[in-house]
């Protein structure tokens, strides 16, 4: 089942992260964390697949890093939506409502 | 959360420590997180490493692509940072209104009066002539070995030359003027050259339409040839083709037109039509003639020779015809000088050499000027920056800062001076006097605009940078201290500025000296006696040539009747004619040598050169010339009478030692006419030449005594002249409309025209002088403003404990005092050396006259107390207690 979903996730991981974010700043670890429990655990999301898919967002300038403290004292790094990070959001979450609806009508329809 | 020393700074520098601790963090959240679901450490840890696969790699990807958007950021966080720098540094420039519209008035200047008057020299005397290889063309003259003055040359001469083979190609010419009747057309006066062979070859030029004469349409005998200018062609065929082959009429004579030359050649100047020089039995006397130096020359350099081994060879020739003949030629040498020196004539190449001088002056005065401004407001801004520096501004940061607010200044400094500079040369091509060769073609040089453009944005730059390099290098704290604590700027600052204030006002003195001699030289100039009533006058020459007049008596019928029809204007008062007007304004100029009765012959030297002038009677009553002595030509004085003569003063004086003794003595033209004249009058000198012109010696002679075909009939009026123009033209058509009216102009015009080349040099040098003055006296009042603004707690301080204003006035111009005396003294001794160089542009006036040095001083202390007055009181306006809360 992991196996399965992993590769699903290949394209929709960018997506998940700019979702996860649009809701407010969080670090790599609670974005991971999120992920986790939003899905029950389905998505699965490798670690290290996910430090280089923030980087990609970041130098797209979809997302913006800040280095800041963490309740414990720590320096940790945040990540933000950006303002053309919202915008490719919204075309990524368009795009996925008519291919999961072209698919789900395909695949659900009564054989 | 506010930044605290000692501590790390809160970014992890570079991408390799970014990703490592980010990533640590992130393993050591899932180690935590797996240890509270219950696994051990040892498992937790296993368990977080493996959610990473292969950390190395992962790390690595993540590394190259922070790299990447690093570098993406750095481009756009840089335009981001300049267009702030820009916006702050425009601000800046807005709050100091004044200081802005100074140091860009100067800047505009600096650019715009450089370009503008370099291109009027570079066309003038620096763009090439049309001919290709004009610069191996030079023009041989003879010289007198003592006095260095010059003149033609003879036709035998340039055989020698010819046969010595000193030049590649050398030709010879002469110039006369010619009626010339096309079809249909009114008949023109046209200036014409008889030129030798190689003449079009020497010059390099190829016909536009047509041919060149050949090598037998030399020789006498042949049938008449002509080649035409450009602009004739246009004028007389319409610019159609068959004008080659066609006929014009010259002088009444049918020629043939065989060639036509290219739109840009016009040599000699003026010149529309060439035709062969044929030597011919009847005129071959005059050609051998070593003292006949009637024709002019123009000669290519021989390919391996040099000018200065052309002239040798030159005057070697001319040593050994002097020795052969000493009576035609003792004391007289051959020189040559290069084709545009020798167009463009000493005098103005000097003038406007020294106009550029006086550019550069003011170029470095503007930039003295910016300096000191920038300098100043540099240590005015000292706070400030200090302010930025300590509230954590980095030094590149505030280098950048100043660097951009100089280049904004000197950007629109350098554009107001490309504008400038296109006006410029539009008012100058206007203020030029009509005789300045190729000025009309004066056109803004790119390059050299460019040039300007980026010496001017280099020197605000560097001004720009060096206060942002002292100020930056600066501990902020000092510069706090010295702001609130001592309130005086940095004394060695002040210096610097009070040195260069010192400078610019030298180098405007310099200038007001130069522009004070030439504005006195050109009043000297205008207030000169040309020696006769230049008002009322009109002038025309006329040239009586053709089949119809061959006889004297005809020539002499047709003035009489355009006389008398001129003449019965009631406008009118006299007519009279002459064969070569004063002051230049046209005619024929003859010059011959005179002995008197009894003066042995050959006469080695001792016969007195003197105009040739042949005058109608009345001649001097109408052009006001007084008779010192003696009386004025009458009718009685015939062709049958005694020949008789007037002289001039000068004539008079040379020969005879004065006016008195001259009367009723006997002089000839020894070589040519070779009469004895009887001297019955002695009249006033004229200038002959031009407004400037030393006095030379004349000898009039009647008209009746001595026709000629060509005369400049002058014509007093008694109200505006140029209203006569229309009836002088009429009454030569209505006698004979093949006749040509040629260089109508009144004497007034004449005059103008002799005087303007120094009026142009006088109003520009004057120009610039006043605004290098206006220049020093923005730095001075600048420099005081400053430091009265910077020493306003220094200045509370002494009026608190009792200072009287008086005092606190007198201190502020104690100092303005020092630097302009200091200035004031450099540039007049400056200047004294300096105008030793101009002296060949002076007229009547001493290169060292006090009055012009005096003056300067005075104007420039006077203008300098003034402009330091302002801060003066301003200073002895300090409110202690008020200056002491700042």
């Amino acid at each position: 089942m992991a196996t399965r979903s992993s590769e699903y996730l290949r394209g929709t991981l960018e997506p998940l992260i700019l979702k996860t974010l649009a809701s407010g700043p969080l670090h790599g670890y609670a974005i991971a964390r999120w992920l986790e429990t939003e899905t029950d655990g389905v998505l699965a999301i490798e670690d290290g697949s996910l430090y280089p898919a923030l980087y990609r967002l970041e130098r797209r300038g979809w997302i913006e890093a800040k280095w800041g403290m963490s309740e414990l004292g720590r320096r940790v790094k945040t990540y933000r939506l950006s303002r053309r990070g919202h915008r490719e959001l919204e075309r990524e979450t368009e795009q996925w409502r008519r291919f999961s609806g072209a698919v789900s009508r395909v695949l659900l329809a009564p054989a | 959360m506010s930044r605290s020393e000692g501590r790390e700074p809160l970014v992890p520098p570079g991408p390799r420590r970014e990703v490592e601790e980010e990533l640590d963090f992130h393993l050591e959240m899932r180690i935590r997180q797996y240890i509270e679901e219950g696994l051990t450490p040892e498992e937790a840890r296993r368990r977080a490493l493996g959610g990473f696969g292969d950390l190395p790699s992962v790390k690595e990807e993540c590394r190259t692509m922070a790299s990447e958007r690093d570098r993406v950021r750095g481009w756009t966080e840089g335009i981001d940072r300049l267009r702030q720098d820009l916006h702050y540094g425009v601000r800046q420039l807005r709050n100091a209104p004044a200081f802005t519209a100074v140091a860009v008035l100067t800047l505009a200047l600096g650019v715009g009066a450089t370009t503008a008057i370099f291109s009027a020299v570079d066309a003038v005397l620096l763009s090439p002539l049309p001919y290709p290889g004009a610069d191996r063309l030079v023009v041989p003259m003879s010289q007198d070995f003592e006095t260095g003055e010059t003149w033609n040359v003879t036709y035998a001469d340039y055989l020698d030359w010819r046969e010595a083979g000193v030049f590649a190609r050398v030709a010879v010419y002469e110039r006369f003027e010619v009626n010339v009747g096309a079809e249909n057309r009114d008949a023109e006066r046209v200036p014409f050259a008889r030129v030798t062979e190689d003449f079009f070859h020497t010059l390099g030029v190829a016909p536009a339409l047509g041919r060149l004469p050949t090598a037998s349409e030399f020789q006498p005998g042949e049938p008449p040839v002509v080649i035409i200018s450009y602009a004739l062609w246009q004028r007389s065929f319409g610019g159609r083709p068959e004008a080659a082959g066609a006929e014009l009429r010259l002088g009444g004579r049918p020629v043939r037109v065989i060639g036509v030359l290219p739109r840009d050649l016009s040599f000699p100047s003026g010149v529309d039509l060439w035709v062969p020089l044929r030597v011919t039995p009847a005129n071959e006397e005059n050609y051998r003639r070593r003292d006949n130096f009637i024709v002019q020359a123009i000669g290519r350099l021989a390919p391996d020779r040099t000018l200065a081994q052309t002239r040798a060879e030159l005057a070697m020739l001319a040593a050994r015809v002097a020795s052969a003949d000493p009576a035609a030629r003792e004391g007289v040498t051959v020189t040559a000088e290069p084709l545009d020196a020798w167009l463009v004539g000493r005098d103005l190449s000097h003038a406007l050499w020294f106009v550029l001088g006086a550019v550069g002056f003011v170029l470095l005065i503007g930039c003295v000027n910016v300096a000191n401004l920038l300098l100043s407001r540099a240590a005015v801004r000292e706070r400030e920056l200090a302010v930025r520096g300590a509230l954590g501004a980095g030094r590149g940061r505030l280098m950048r800062q100043l660097l951009t607010e100089s280049l904004v200044l000197a950007l629109v400094g350098g554009l107001a001076g490309v504008a400038l500079a296109y006006a410029g040369v539009r008012v100058l091509i206007g203020l030029a006097p009509a005789n300045l060769p190729r000025i009309a073609e004066a056109a803004v040089d790119p390059t050299v605009l460019g040039f300007a453009f980026v010496v001017s944005l280099a020197s605000a730059v560097l001004f720009g940078l060096v206060p942002a390099l002292a100020g930056s290098a600066r501990d902020p704290r000092e510069a706090l201290a010295e702001g609130t604590l001592r309130g005086t700027a940095g004394v060695s600052g002040r210096r610097s500025r009070r040195v260069l204030v010192a400078v610019e006002l030298a180098l405007s003195v310099i200038l007001l000296v130069g522009a004070g001699l030439l504005l006195r030289s050109f009043a000297e100039l205008r207030g000169t006696d040309p020696g006769f009533r230049t008002g009322g006058l009109l002038t025309f020459s006329l040239s009586l040539q053709g089949e119809r007049y061959r006889e004297v008596a005809a020539q002499d019928r047709a003035f009489e009747a355009i006389r008398d029809r001129v003449a019965a204007d009631p406008g009118v008062e006299d007519v009279t004619m002459v064969s070569s007007l004063p002051l230049g304004g046209g005619g024929f100029y003859l010059g011959r040598a005179f002995l008197y009765d009894g003066q042995p012959e050959p006469p080695a030297g001792e016969d007195l050169g003197a105009q040739w002038q042949v005058v109608s009677p009345g001649y001097f009553r109408t052009m006001d010339i007084p008779v010192v002595a003696g009386r004025e030509f009458e009718r009685s004085d015939g062709s049958g009478a005694e020949p008789v003569a007037i002289v001039s003063r000068e004539f008079a004086r040379r020969m005879f030692g004065d006016e008195e003794r001259a009367l009723g003595r006997r002089v000839r033209s020894w070589r040519d006419e070779n009469v004895y004249r009887r001297i019955v009058g002695v009249v006033d000198d004229v200038r002959m030449f031009g407004a400037g012109d030393e006095l030379r010696p004349a000898f009039y002679v009647p008209y009746a005594q001595g026709a000629w075909d060509t005369m400049v009939i002058v014509v007093r009026t008694a109200g505006d002249p140029a209203a006569v123009a229309s009836l002088a033209r009429a009454a030569v058509r209505e006698l004979d409309p093949t006749l040509a009216v040629d260089d109508l102009q009144t004497m007034q015009s004449v005059w103008d025209t002799s005087i303007a080349p120094r009026r142009f040099g006088a109003v520009l040098l004057a120009a610039f002088a006043g605004l290098a003055l206006v220049l020093a006296l923005v730095g001075i009042f600048g420099l005081l403003t400053y430091g009265v603004s910077q020493r306003r707690r220094e200045i509370g301080i002494r009026i608190a404990f009792g200072a009287a204003r008086k005092d606190v006035e007198r201190m502020v111009l104690a100092e303005a005092g020092g630097v302009v005396a200091a200035g004031l003294a450099a540039g007049l001794v400056g200047a004294y050396l300096l105008m030793r160089l101009a002296q060949s542009l002076l007229y009547g006036v001493s290169a060292a006259d006090p009055r012009t040095f005096a003056a300067v001083g005075v104007l420039l202390a006077g203008t300098a107390l003034v402009a330091s007055w302002i801060p003066a009181k301003r200073a002895a306006g300090v409110d202690p207690a008020a200056s002491l809360r700042e």
